[in-house]
């Protein structure tokens, strides 16, 4: 029986679990609220809802992005359930849907912005590509993850009778929910790129585009204002750690609850450690990666082309995290999960913005070497969370062991499977970096194929972009990590 | 007692690759009769498991045909049968309750219903207050008994548990056995009319069990049917019931043999044609277990023969742990199985006397007598210029006759063992068996 009084006590009762999501966890329900209520208003003059602008100037730039963030994560959300509930229905469309993205996550996102801004207006244009990236690595992503459960829990939940669209909603996707979390937050410096970058790429080859902070900055630049650039930069800053208060921080903790899947995935993962590549994948790879650089280079970028920028990222990164990971090597787990979160928030400044501010020649390929050296540490301090790595440190110690042994033979063999699976997940981000400095840089020829909406030119971009970033992955930095990873597993 | 469930001329392959199907269980005629706990036993690879999926309508017979009250089994039928599998696991990330419920999801019932039975079932079982934890605050045992509520939570007619007592400790499952015991004589587990268990350990079956099947290896096979004559609850110390467990350990050390590596290693029977089908799966025991065995029965008092049981209780462990070493010393001709006794033979003797060099030549000449596997690796390596070979190959000859996880045990443990005798070593990160000088 209800109790006397009872709508006023469950509204009371309401009220106070509202006010605690709105307070709890420093405020994030709040800052969601108005992130809420921004989006809509931005995506209101998206639409044209709202013909007049009721704002000044750098609000009302400021929520046209935000509207573009919220139609991308809405895109985002509506993709994601609509094709997983897909492959939820078929094993045959999973395993599909499961190869197709693999292909579909590592097409440079940047290079479809031509092709989207033929079809859509820019607004759409922009959230579009920053969906697309995102939602293409979310799936996979989650679709791999339903591949790794191990067969016991599938054993069970058929000795349970669970149907295939239970098995997968209650099964699968608690499996797949850590790794999808993981690439929220790994995608997010890429996302913050496509939208905030989008929104410059589009005003350089566009005559009119919808307003955003992205522009703003682009005209600040031209007009040479440097303090207004470095205000819009603030602000920028303020959108980005906002969705990352609002949304980011209570899906990362409602990530926390399902993060027993990883340990259970674990386990399965010592005893599937073979290594399944040989020594054709490397060559193929390296022969892969060369003449699609090279076929850039002569096309596209003119000598030297992104294979120095590589180079130049991977020895940068490499040196940094190799000598900064061998040092913290064997700090407890809080200093390196401290270490993580800065990672995180320094990866989500967008680097490119000051090649714009300061664009000499040789800053184009240092910074997109500079872009991924934070989520680089991100994924690093993520992947080597070996506990044991201390000991082994202790260890080294005790035996004595010469400066070089120590290097060479302890701290090198627990950082290089982190490393490379670090570099792993950099990669996609690097290549829509790589991207946007060609695009900023004087002389490339990627300006100029948008500005003259030639689609086959842009086409083949796409292609010999998406088959360098393929075989540098596939062929070059997987093989490598595999090995790394059977050779120095404990 | 009515027959419940009966499966008639069943058989189970295992498929594998180039369109080779190995038999797992063959010509098996058995019934679950209503009333009754009815137990499997049989070593590891004897197809209980699979049984017990063919019977849960988890999978389909190859052969043979599966009735319900004595009509032919149809899903509908199956859906009566409840199992906990061996490697059965609670989702993580549910509660005590929510994974109970999630059990109950399948049938689809109006939410109260399924509420009140899970309530209902965590009263019966005693695991009221623990509604709200996480399988990570349980005990393996709390996590057992969990796993037995979502099962009787389907309200089953017949309830499988495969091993289910297997990885809890000998104190908590003596527990768990009592209490289901108690609440099956207080017909206090619902509309549940039989349970099946599966088990390696005879003395657990003796304990719970109305009738067992024993079972062979390669394919298994039922080799006899015993009725068990105690009425629960039942007494392990008691000398009937000691004297019936030997009786079974005879009865199993008697059986006859079933197809064994050591019989299709003899000469002549054209091992090199028919190599894949003589390996059969190796236990995951190191060689320092069996030469503590065969020093432990040299030493007097039991002067190289000893009473399974009694040498268990010597060695403070339990018969089920010691009978397949026991297997394993009669595989490699070093001691033999007999009227439930073992004893070394002449050449386990020789061994137990020599000094570590000699044992290491005995030891060689016995696994390339024994293990065809380790003739066939040690035969390749002689052959090649190089002297070294792919493991992966002999991996996947294995799994033509077994499946992939016994496959990597068998290549393991037929490693591990060639590297005492210094038969050849394996060099792990290029996956290679090689010969090093002096081998």
């Amino acid at each position: 029986m209800r109790r006397d009084g009872w709508p006023f006590a469950y509204l009371s009762k309401l009220e106070g679990r509202f006010a605690r999501w709105l307070l709890g966890g420093y405020g994030s329900g709040l800052s969601c609220c108005i992130l809420i209520l921004g989006a809509l208003y931005g995506l209101c003059r998206g639409c044209g809802v709202l013909p007049l602008s009721p704002l000044p100037t750098p609000w009302e730039d400021m929520l046209w992005t935000l509207g573009k963030v919220a139609t991308a994560l809405l895109f985002v959300v509506l993709g994601y359930c609509l094709l997983l509930s897909i492959a939820a229905c078929s094993t045959y469309l999973k395993r599909v849907l499961t190869k197709l993205t693999v292909v579909l996550a590592e097409i440079p996102a940047f290079c479809l912005l031509g092709f989207f801004c033929a079809i859509f207006p820019s607004f759409w244009s922009v959230a579009g590509v920053a969906c697309y990236s995102l939602l293409a690595r979310t799936v996979h992503e989650s679709l791999k993850a339903g591949n790794e459960i191990p067969s016991s829990y599938l054993k069970t939940a058929r000795a349970l009778r669970l149907d295939r669209w239970q098995s997968f909603w209650r099964l699968h996707m608690p499996f797949a929910f850590p790794d999808l979390v993981r690439t929220v937050l790994r995608g997010l410096p890429g996302f913050w790129l496509q939208i905030l970058g989008g929104e410059l790429a589009v005003s350089l080859f566009l005559p009119h585009t919808s307003p955003g902070l992205g522009k703003m900055f682009l005209q600040a630049v031209q007009r040479k204002e440097q303090l207004v650039a470095f205000g819009i930069l603030a602000l920028m800053m303020m959108l980005i750690f906002l969705v990352q208060h609002g949304f980011i921080r209570p899906l990362r903790g409602y990530g926390r609850h399902y993060a027993v899947c990883d340990l259970a995935k674990a386990e399965i993962d010592k005893y599937n450690d073979r290594p399944s590549f040989c020594r054709t994948h490397y060559v193929a790879g390296a022969t892969g990666t060369l003449l699609a650089s090279i076929l850039l280079s002569c096309g596209f970028w003119g000598f030297p082309g992104p294979f120095i920028a590589l180079l130049v990222a991977i020895l940068m990164n490499g040196i940094f995290w190799g000598v900064v990971g061998g040092l913290l090597l064997g700090l407890s787990m809080d200093i390196r999960k401290k270490f993580r979160k800065c990672c995180l928030i320094a990866a989500l400044i967008p680097v490119f913005l000051f090649y714009m501010v300061f664009p000499v020649s040789y800053l184009a390929f240092i910074v997109p070497a500079l872009a991924i050296v934070s989520i680089s540490g991100w994924a690093f301090f993520l992947y080597d969370s070996n506990a044991s790595g201390r000991q082994f440190v202790m260890m080294g110690r005790y035996l004595r062991l010469p400066l070089l042994s120590r290097w060479k033979d302890i701290r090198f063999p627990l950082l290089s499977p982190a490393l490379l699976q670090a570099a792993i997940m950099a990669l996609p981000f690097f290549w829509d970096n790589v991207y946007m400095i060609a695009l900023l840089k004087q002389g490339t020829y990627h300006l100029t194929i948008l500005q003259a909406h030639t689609y086959g030119m842009q086409g083949i971009l796409l292609i010999l972009m998406t088959l360098l970033a393929i075989s540098v992955r596939w062929g070059v930095f997987i093989p490598l990590q595999e090995r790394m990873s059977h050779r120095y597993r404990i | 007692m009515n027959g419940i469930l009966r499966l008639v001329d069943c058989a189970q392959f295992a498929h594998k690759s180039r369109n080779q199907d190995v038999p797992i269980v063959e010509q098996i005629n058995m019934e679950v009769r209503e009333g009754e706990i009815l137990g499997l036993v049989g070593r590891s690879g004897s197809g209980k498991s699979s049984l017990l999926k063919i019977m849960a309508g988890l999978e389909a017979p190859r052969k043979g045909r599966v009735f319900w009250r004595n009509e032919r089994a149809i899903a509908q039928d199956l859906e009566k049968v409840s199992i906990i599998l061996q490697d059965d696991v609670l989702f993580p990330w549910l509660t005590v309750r929510e994974n109970i419920l999630l059990a109950l999801e399948g049938k689809r019932w109006p939410k109260e219903e399924r509420e009140k039975i899970a309530s209902a079932i965590i009263e019966v079982l005693d695991m009221d207050g623990y509604e709200g934890a996480y399988p990570r605050e349980l005990s393996d045992a709390l996590e057992e008994r969990t796993s037995l509520i979502r099962a009787l939570a389907r309200q089953p007619e017949v309830l499988l548990l495969d091993e289910p007592f297997l990885n809890i400790d000998h104190l908590s499952a003596e527990n768990l056995r009592t209490d289901l015991i108690e609440l099956w004589q207080e017909h206090r587990l619902g509309p549940l009319k039989a349970m099946v268990l599966a088990t390696h350990a005879i003395e657990e079956a003796v304990l719970m069990c109305d009738r067992i099947l024993l079972f062979s290896s390669g394919p298994g096979r039922i080799t006899h049917e015993i009725v068990v004559p105690f009425p629960h609850p039942r007494n392990r110390q008691a000398d009937d019931f000691r004297h019936f467990v030997d009786q079974i350990y005879t009865l199993m050390t008697l059986r006859a043999p079933s197809v064994s590596e050591a019989e299709l290693a003899l000469p002549g029977q054209g091992e090199v044609q028919n190599e894949s089908d003589s390996f059969i799966v190796l236990p995951d025991i190191s060689i320092e277990l069996l030469v503590g065995l065969m020093e432990s029965l040299n030493h007097e008092p039991l002067s190289g023969r000893a009473d399974l049981p009694e040498l268990a209780n010597q060695l403070q462990m339990t018969l089920d742990d010691l009978f397949p070493l026991g297997e394993t010393l009669q595989l490699l001709d070093l001691a033999e199985l007999e009227d439930g006794d073992i004893m070394l033979t002449n050449t386990g003797r020789v061994f137990v006397e020599a000094d570590a060099d000699a044992r290491r030549d005995i030891m060689r000449a016995a696994l390339l007598h024994s293990v065809p596997l380790l003739k066939l690796i040690r035969g390749t390596l002689d052959e090649r210029a190089s002297h070294a070979t792919d493991a992966g190959l002999f991996r996947r000859k294995l799994e033509n006759s077994m499946s992939a996880t016994y496959a990597r045990q068998t290549l393991n443990a037929a490693i591990s063992w060639a590297r005492y005798a210094n038969l050849f070593c394996y060099d792990e990160e290029t996956d290679l068996v090689l010969l090093e000088e002096g081998e």
